[in-house]
């Protein structure tokens, strides 16, 4: 049985031009143990799918439906309470995009790690401190930087203070998303290296969004490619970086710039679709090479072309 | 941009490093000492009869600070006052008797010594009397030159227990014209016994802006006759000055000095409980309104509107003018019409963008409720902002209550600077020249307002970077 279990999810936002489906019928799984990468360009949903399942929804949401079942429970059941109390933090922990806003400027960062404690365990403010402090030692922070307000941090101090506050309630699973971006290349490194081993020291499981396939290739044990509020490519780390089966995937991966060899860089034609009026049938099938007349009328769904690789694509029916 | 200064510790450090802030300091530790000192100088028993003519007879009626003598380099008059002890040590009587006929004399004596450069403004001479038969009463002035004027000569028939003669008194007046007749043969134009009596002979004696003083040692006699030993006077007189005090006085001889020090904390407390109190209020519910949006936030602001079109001032000067309330209900009127206004419109706008920010997002993810949000998170932040608004709020406040006080419908006992300037206002005070009794509490005023305008701004500055590069 895996860790959680995605089936079917759905998360429209509502705008006045109509509902934006930034998650459109998404289906996948994380293992105990394994980081699943969600890897997409910029506005595909990958953030809409962290904070579907960790329901913490804007006010403006249109649709939210499907299954998540974690340890076997269906988590989508339990109302906002149960899941506030049972979900948030204690299994399921994340990390917000841009940790340079992810801490209130005016809390020292010691007591904003140590708030999940306070509100869950009714903990009282030095004891939760004491344990912040512990947390922010185990992401590689000396102690006294619990009594620092965030400007006084570091970019990666701060990055490590966000994951500090992510673990501080021994979840199961976290969500990354996008944990290193803003950061530069060498603070990038260090901060991969804590979290594989944190990942290590305590059976964590990861969702690792990104928009970066190199640094999803660092992390993950599994690959999700995400366009358009889909997933269309899903498999393991191999599968996808090695052999590439959707043409957007093999196009992504081409236009990734490589330092050993030499090689002509290539680029997408056509711009991402619009979420409030997606193309119909398969949602690349204007920007693909391939494309068929069957690609326009019906949408793909996902079909297993070898042992656990995952495609949405015609050409493979 | 630096980051905001937390706590209030590092906004008073940074407050002190604008000359605005200096200033607004040090006027608001000058009014804090005030406060201080205030109980120590005039007890609250001392507010308590502010308004009981009867304890401040001892005073002048409308002298000047005694600081003006150095304005006009003459030695001003102040207040004598030969108390009834000291009569008393010089009382001297005999009881005669001859068969049926009793007769007791009674005689006593004192002087003061007059060497001011200017006439005092008035005298009263006061009496209390055991008279069971009828007495005689002959008060004398002997001036320093040796004149003696019979200021009273009366019979008190039985039963009469008290007098008081004055200079104020037309039967006083018609003694000093007839002296002025009698040194100079004519009858003075202006009778001013309290000129009159201590002036130079002159041709010109009674006019008060030619005569001379005449300075030395003036005596006072009593000598009474009466019919029973048990009969007996007590005699007391005041020779008012022109000038008293560090403040002056007001038209009913109160010390203005009592009074302004108690408007201190009287208008401090209520600017700024005023203020405070309306502030956190409109704040609280600006943050609600931001924070929760929708129905709530629809409901606020439209009750604000309609409270911010609604006349405040007429309406506190009718409840204050129909039910005559003190400085307190007023106070929590006051705060009643304020709770919401335009800081509820302007934190609200403030926490439309603060609440879109991801460490609010990532409180609502592990779990944090939304008061908690509010309270630890939201609030934290618009705090800063909330303390310059204080501040240039308490200004406001002290000219709206010195405004109602001015006008008659503020705290009917405490005395409070717009009351004070109230009373001058209705006394004439302008008209008659009582300078001391106008400059005073209106410089209080303006010097209170002044040092929180200049904290606010010091604050806006802190809180408000951008004002930093102007």
């Amino acid at each position: 049985m895996p860790l959680l279990e995605v089936k079917d999810l759905y998360l429209y936002y509502r705008t006045t031009r109509g509902p934006v489906k930034a998650v459109d019928d998404v289906s996948f799984f994380v293992p105990e143990g394994e980081t699943l990468a969600l890897v997409g360009e910029s506005g595909c949903g990958k953030t809409s799918i962290g904070i579907a399942i960790l329901r913490v929804l804007p006010v403006n949401v249109h649709l939210y439906k499907g299954t998540i079942l974690f340890e076997g429970n269906d988590i989508m059941k339990l109302n906002d309470e149960e899941f506030r109390r049972t979900i948030r933090w204690r299994k399921i922990s994340m990390v917000f995009q841009g940790a340079m806003n992810a801490l209130n400027p005016v809390i020292p960062v010691g007591l904003q790690v140590a708030e999940p404690l306070i509100i869950h365990e009714g903990m009282d403010k030095d004891e939760a401190l004491k344990i912040a402090m512990e947390a922010l030692e185990s992401v590689g922070l000396p102690k006294i930087v619990a009594r620092r307000y965030p400007h006084e941090l570091s970019g990666g101090m701060k990055q490590r203070v966000v994951i500090a506050m992510a673990l501080i309630m021994k979840p199961r699973l976290i969500i990354l998303d996008e944990p290193t971006s803003a950061l530069d290349i060498i603070t990038q490194a260090n901060i991969m290296n804590l979290l594989k081993r944190l990942k290590r020291e305590h059976k964590l499981s990861y969702i690792f969004i990104t928009h970066d396939l190199a640094l999803a290739s660092e992390i993950a044990d599994r690959v999700a490619v995400m366009y358009a509020g889909e997933i269309v490519e899903l498999g393991t780390a191999e599968q996808v970086y090695l052999s590439p089966k959707h043409p957007y995937t093999q196009k992504l991966i081409a236009a990734v710039p490589t330092l050993r060899t030499e090689k002509k860089l290539e680029f997408i034609p056509g711009e991402v679709p619009s979420l409030i009026n997606p193309p119909p049938g398969c949602r690349f099938h204007p920007r693909c090479p391939y494309k068929k007349p069957v690609c326009s009328k019906v949408r793909p769904k996902l079909i297993e072309v070898e042992k656990d690789h995952l495609v949405a694509c015609h050409l493979y029916e | 941009m630096s980051a905001p200064p937390v706590g209030a510790k590092a906004i008073l450090k940074e407050v002190l490093r604008t000359k605005s802030g200096i200033i607004a300091i040090a006027i608001l530790a000058f009014l804090v000492c005030v406060v201080v000192i205030v109980p120590l100088y005039a007890p609250y028993d001392v507010v308590k009869k502010w308004n009981d003519p009867r304890a401040w007879l001892d005073n002048p009626r409308c002298a000047a600070p005694e600081w003006v003598e150095l304005m006009v380099g003459k030695k001003l008059p102040r207040t004598i006052k030969i108390s009834m002890e000291d009569f008393r040590a010089t009382k001297y009587s005999t009881v005669l008797s001859h068969g049926n006929l009793t007769i007791k004399l009674i005689r006593m004596m004192a002087y003061f010594d007059y060497d001011y450069d200017d006439f005092p403004s008035e005298f009263g001479i006061m009496a209390n009397m055991t008279c069971l038969k009828g007495m005689k009463v002959d008060i004398k002035l002997i001036r320093p030159d040796g004149d003696e004027i019979l200021l009273l000569s009366k019979v008190f028939s039985s039963g009469e227990s008290s007098f008081m003669l004055s200079s104020g008194d037309s039967e006083v007046k018609l003694i000093a014209s007839n002296y002025v007749a009698e040194v100079t043969g004519i009858s003075p134009s202006l009778r001013l016994p309290q000129v009159i009596l201590f002036a130079e002979k002159s041709e010109d004696m009674w006019n008060p802006s030619k005569a001379k003083v005449l300075k030395g040692r003036y005596k006072i006699v009593l000598e009474a006759t009466s019919f029973t030993p048990e009969d007996d006077i007590d005699l007391e007189v005041i020779i008012y000055g022109k000038v008293f005090g560090v403040f002056g006085t007001d038209s009913l001889r109160r010390d203005l000095l009592v009074g302004l020090l108690w408007g201190a904390p009287v208008a401090l407390a209520f600017a700024l409980t005023a203020a405070t109190a309306v502030t956190l209020i409109q704040t609280f519910l600006g943050i609600v309104s931001g924070y929760f949006g929708g129905k709530v936030d629809e409901i606020i602001q439209r009750f604000t509107d309609l409270m911010m079109i609604i006349p405040v001032l007429p309406i506190l000067i009718l409840i204050s003018f129909l039910y005559r309330i003190g400085i307190w209900l007023l106070l929590v009127i006051i705060v009643g019409f304020s709770i919401v206004g335009s800081t509820t419109k302007v934190v609200r706008s403030m926490v439309l963008q603060i609440k879109e920010e991801q460490y609010i997002l990532a409180a609502v993810s592990y779990g944090a409720s939304s008061w908690r949000i509010i309270f630890r998170h939201i609030f934290p932040r618009v705090l800063p902002y909330t303390f310059s608004l204080i501040a240039l709020a308490v200004p406001s406040y002290i000219f709206l209550e010195a405004a109602l006080s001015f006008l008659g419908l503020g705290d009917p006992v405490l005395p409070t600077w717009g009351k004070i300037l109230g009373e001058a206002h209705a006394e004439g005070a302008a008209y008659y020249g009582y300078w001391w009794w106008i400059l005073i509490p209106a410089g209080f005023i303006a010097l209170t307002a002044i040092a929180f305008a200049l904290l606010g701004y010091a604050i806006d500055k802190i809180v408000n970077p951008r004002l930093r590069e102007i």
